[in-house]
C-alpha cells in the first residue's frame, strides 16, 4: 500500500493523536512513535509538525498537559485526553467511519485486485 | 546538547516568532530530538548521522516554526497561510486578509474570497470587485457575473455593461434581456436604481477602489519583505 499523502492526512491527524492520548497521558515523542507504529510505516508525516496539532488540540481544551521536572531529568511534556476531547473524538470517528462506508460504495470494488478476463481461444 | 539542534531550535522560533512560549516549545522540541538522537545511536549510527537524521525527520523548521504561530491580530508570512484579524501572506485568512490568495470578511489580493473582494479573481458575497468579479449581491469588475453586475462583460439579474445579459440588461453595447426598465417588475427596478449612478461618481468610486487595492497591495508586499529581512537577519542560513 502506498504512503498516505499530506493532502489526505489534512484533518485527520487530529483525530489520530487523541486516539493515541485514548490509552492514557504520553509525551510528543513517544505519540509519534505510537502512531508509526499503529501506522506500520504508512504514514509520511514530519515529526516536528505534530507539535502544532497538538499544541492547537490543547488551546481547543481537546487535550491538557503538564510539564514533568523531576529533579535530573530533562523537563517533559506530557498530554491526556480531556472529556471534551473524548466526546470530540467520538464524533470524529463516527464521521470517519461514514465516509469510509460512502467511499467504499461509490468506489466499489478495485478493479486491480479482480482476476483478469480470460478470454476463450477462437 | 548538539549545536545543530540548538541551530535548528533557533530556526524554528524565528519562525513561530512567540516569545513567550519560546522556553516551552524549545523544551518540548528538544526532548523530542535527544530522545530520537538517542534512538538512532542504539541502532547504530554515529553520533553526526543521527542528528542529521533526526533533524532530517523533523521537518523543515519554517513548517514547525510557522505550525506553531498561534492566531495573532496581525500575522506576516513569507510563505504558507497567514491566519489573524489582520493577515498577510501568499495565502491568508483573516477579517482582513491580504496577499496571493485570500478570505476574510475584507479580502484583497490576486484571488480573494469573502464578503467584500477586491483583486484580480474576485468572489464574494457581498461586493466584489476586480479583473472578474462574481458576486451574490454587486459585482463590477472587467468581467462581472452577480445578482447585480456591471462592467465590461457582465452577467447578471441586472446587468449593465458593454454586454450585458441578464433578466434586466442595460448599457450602450450588446444586449441580451428579458424586460426593459419600462416593464420590469418592480424588484428589478428597484435594483437597476443602484447602477444608475452618474457616471462621474462610478469614475470616482472605480478610482477609489483601484488606489485601495494598489495600496493594500504595495503594503502587503513591504510586510512580506519585511518579515523576509527579520527572518535573513535572525538567521542567515534561512535565505533559501
Amino acid at each position: 500500500m502506498a504512503k498516505l499523502k499530506k493532502s489526505t492526512l489534512d484533518g485527520n491527524v487530529e483525530t489520530m493523536l487523541m486516539a493515541v492520548l485514548r490509552t492514557g497521558p504520553s509525551y510528543g515523542y513517544e505519540i509519534v512513535r505510537e502512531l508509526n507504529e499503529r501506522a506500520a510505516g504508512l504514514l509520511a508525516l514530519g515529526e516536528g509538525t505534530v507539535y502544532p496539532t497538538l499544541h492547537r488540540l490543547e488551546e481547543r481544551g481537546w487535550i491538557s498537559s503538564r510539564w514533568d521536572t523531576t529533579t535530573g531529568k530533562r523537563p517533559r511534556k506530557y498530554y491526556r485526553l480531556t472529556a471534551k476531547g473524548r466526546s470530540a473524538m467520538t464524533a470524529q470517528r463516527q464521521q470517519w467511519q461514514g465516509l469510509v462506508a460512502v467511499m467504499e460504495r461509490v468506489l466499489g470494488e478495485d478493479d486491480s485486485t479482480q482476476s483478469p478476463i480470460v478470454s476463450e481461444g477462437v | 546538547m548538539s549545536q545543530a539542534v540548538e541551530t535548528y531550535l533557533d530556526r524554528v522560533m524565528v519562525y513561530a516568532n512567540d516569545p513567550a512560549r519560546e522556553d516551552q516549545i524549545r523544551a518540548e522540541l528538544r526532548d523530542h530530538l535527544e530522545l530520537k538522537i538517542g534512538e538512532l545511536e542504539e541502532r547504530g549510527l554515529a553520533r553526526e548521522d543521527a542528528v542529521f537524521k533526526a533533524l532530517e525527520s523533523h521537518g523543515h523548521p519554517r513548517v514547525v516554526g510557522y505550525g506553531l504561530r498561534r492566531w495573532r491580530w496581525f500575522d506576516v508570512r513569507s510563505h504558507g497561510t497567514a491566519r489573524g484579524f489582520i493577515a498577510i501572506g501568499p495565502r491568508a485568512v483573516g477579517v482582513f486578509a491580504f496577499g496571493g490568495a485570500t478570505l476574510g470578511i475584507f479580502s484583497c489580493g490576486g484571488l480573494s474570497a469573502g464578503l467584500f473582494s477586491l483583486g484580480g479573481l474576485a468572489l464574494s458575497l457581498l461586493v466584489a470587485w476586480g479583473g472578474f468579479a462574481a458576486s451574490l449581491g454587486l459585482a463590477y469588475g472587467g468581467g462581472a457575473l452577480g445578482l447585480i453586475a456591471i462592467g465590461g462583460m457582465t452577467c447578471g439579474v441586472v446587468a449593465y455593461g458593454g454586454s450585458a445579459v441578464g433578466l434586466l440588461a442595460m448599457g450602450e453595447g450588446i444586449k441580451y434581456t428579458l424586460y426593459t426598465t419600462e416593464n420590469a417588475p418592480e424588484a428589478l427596478r428597484n435594483l437597476a436604481e443602484i447602477v444608475k449612478i452618474d457616471r462621474t461618481d462610478w469614475f470616482i468610486i472605480n478610482i477609489c477602489l483601484l488606489c485601495i487595492l494598489m495600496t493594500v497591495l504595495a503594503v502587503g508586499t513591504w510586510m512580506q519583505q519585511r518579515e523576509l529581512l527579520r527572518l535573513r537577519r535572525a538567521d542567515p542560513g534561512l535565505a533559501e
